[in-house]
């Protein structure tokens, strides 16, 4: 079942009462909603969705609520927490946004988790790109126009490494773009699905593209690591490919997960793995053009390799 | 350091190692910690791996593998590694008998 085969009624009733096990991939959560309006939000974007009937085992629990009567009456809050942490309150027409964090961190909080990269993912013939960098580094809007330029979106958010064999499993939730970067995927996609505007975010302006619906339907299939490519927007540059030596992209990679010490050698046969089986390379554009053309370019020349499934 | 003092790698390691374009990095599964290191350190390293080796064991080989004379300033360079590497876990003096 699909989160959008439930009428507006059944959804929010089920939001508030026992909730809903909301798939988005490699990822399966119980979230609960006591929010009116986040309810028509969270239809709009997650609409494509599959819902787990019957649920199985949760990767992670989020509920959004107003944290009092006062915040739900007065001052209108919403705060959004998963099992082991809270998110910051925010006002409640933000409320998507905690939604959001809490859907990225809940699964990461958890006890038991596959090696996370803090990462977009894309896959083409069968490979995956995997894109670590840190916010303002322009790394969503690019893997936003790759996803509607033949890349498939795995995650804009996190590269999930299976432990089974090393390929990347997908998440593709919604896209969050930032500031300039909203009317520039708005300009250069059409097709592109955004939500309204966030305003006054600790990241500015923040609005979330839906994943194009090839990725919400291939969410099950993941993809063995191909090229690393370190995404660097910086305005007005020529578009720059360089090669990265092992070694030093081992550190960043290594500096990029978000669990790395907690899996012992098995993270380290993990990423070393990475390192010897990828194109290593940092990126600086300011055209998403030429950087899509670029990173073709790039996938082209690189042999192709053993398809995983999930 | 004394030249003939023997070095080896903890009994109960076994080191995974990689090398890349003239680093190695290595785990340490005693301490859950991972090392990038320089050539010449992990060279060091890779040696003691293949057995216990001592300080003029050890600066013979690496003498020879940079092409430099062995000569103090090997021995010093040498032993400075071999204290790095020793803080770190990666590597243990051989117990005298």
């Amino acid at each position: 079942m699909l989160v959008r085969d439930l009428s507006r009624q059944a959804l929010a009733r089920r939001l508030r009462s026992e909730g809903v096990h909301l798939n988005t991939g490699v990822f399966t959560t119980h979230l609960r909603i006591r929010i009116a309006r986040l309810v028509d939000e969270f239809a709009e974007m997650y609409g494509p969705y599959s819902l787990e009937e019957p649920p199985g085992i949760d990767d992670a629990h989020v509920l959004v609520e107003a944290p009092s009567l006062w915040h739900r009456l007065v001052k209108p809050l919403a705060v959004a927490s998963t099992t082991s942490l809270a998110i910051e309150p925010v006002p409640v027409d933000r409320a998507f946004t905690a939604m959001e964090t809490a859907l990225n961190w809940g699964p990461v909080s958890s006890d038991v988790t596959p090696l996370i990269m803090h990462s977009a993912v894309l896959e083409r013939d069968g490979r995956a790109l995997i894109m670590p960098a840190p916010s303002g580094s322009g790394k969503s809007s690019l893997s936003a126009a790759l996803a509607w330029r033949g890349w498939r979106l795995l995650s804009d958010e996190m590269a999930v490494f299976s432990f089974e064999d090393g390929s990347v499993c997908p998440n593709p939730r919604p896209v969050s773009l930032k500031n300039k970067g909203i009317g520039v995927i708005a300009a250069f996609e059409p097709r592109a699905r955004l939500s309204r505007v966030y305003h006054g975010t600790p990241k500015g302006d923040i609005a979330y593209m839906q994943p194009p619906p090839e990725a919400i339907a291939r969410a099950g299939e993941s993809a063995p690591p191909s090229l690393v490519i370190a995404p660097a927007y910086a305005e007005g540059a020529a578009t720059t490919l360089k090669a990265l030596d092992r070694a030093e992209a081992f550190r960043w990679l290594v500096d990029s997960t978000v669990n790395y010490a907690s899996m012992l050698r098995t993270g380290f046969e993990m990423m070393t793995a990475v390192v010897a089986q990828c194109g290593l390379y940092s990126l600086t554009y300011s055209d998403l053009d030429s950087a899509i053309h670029a990173i073709n370019r790039l996938h082209a020349d690189r042999r192709p390799a053993r398809r995983a499934s999930a | 350091m004394e030249a003939t003092a023997a070095w080896q790698v903890p009994v109960e390691a076994k080191l995974p190692l990689r090398y890349w374009d003239g680093d190695y990095v290595v785990y340490n599964p005693l301490t859950g910690n991972t090392h990038v290191l320089d050539i010449v350190a992990g060279k060091v390293l890779e040696i003691i791996m293949a057995g216990p080796a001592t300080s003029a064991e050890l600066c013979q080989h690496i003498a020879e593998f940079l092409d430099v004379p062995n000569d103090l300033r090997t021995a010093e360079n040498v032993d400075a590694i071999l204290a790095v590497l020793d803080r770190l876990g990666l590597i243990e003096p051989v117990a005298a008998c």
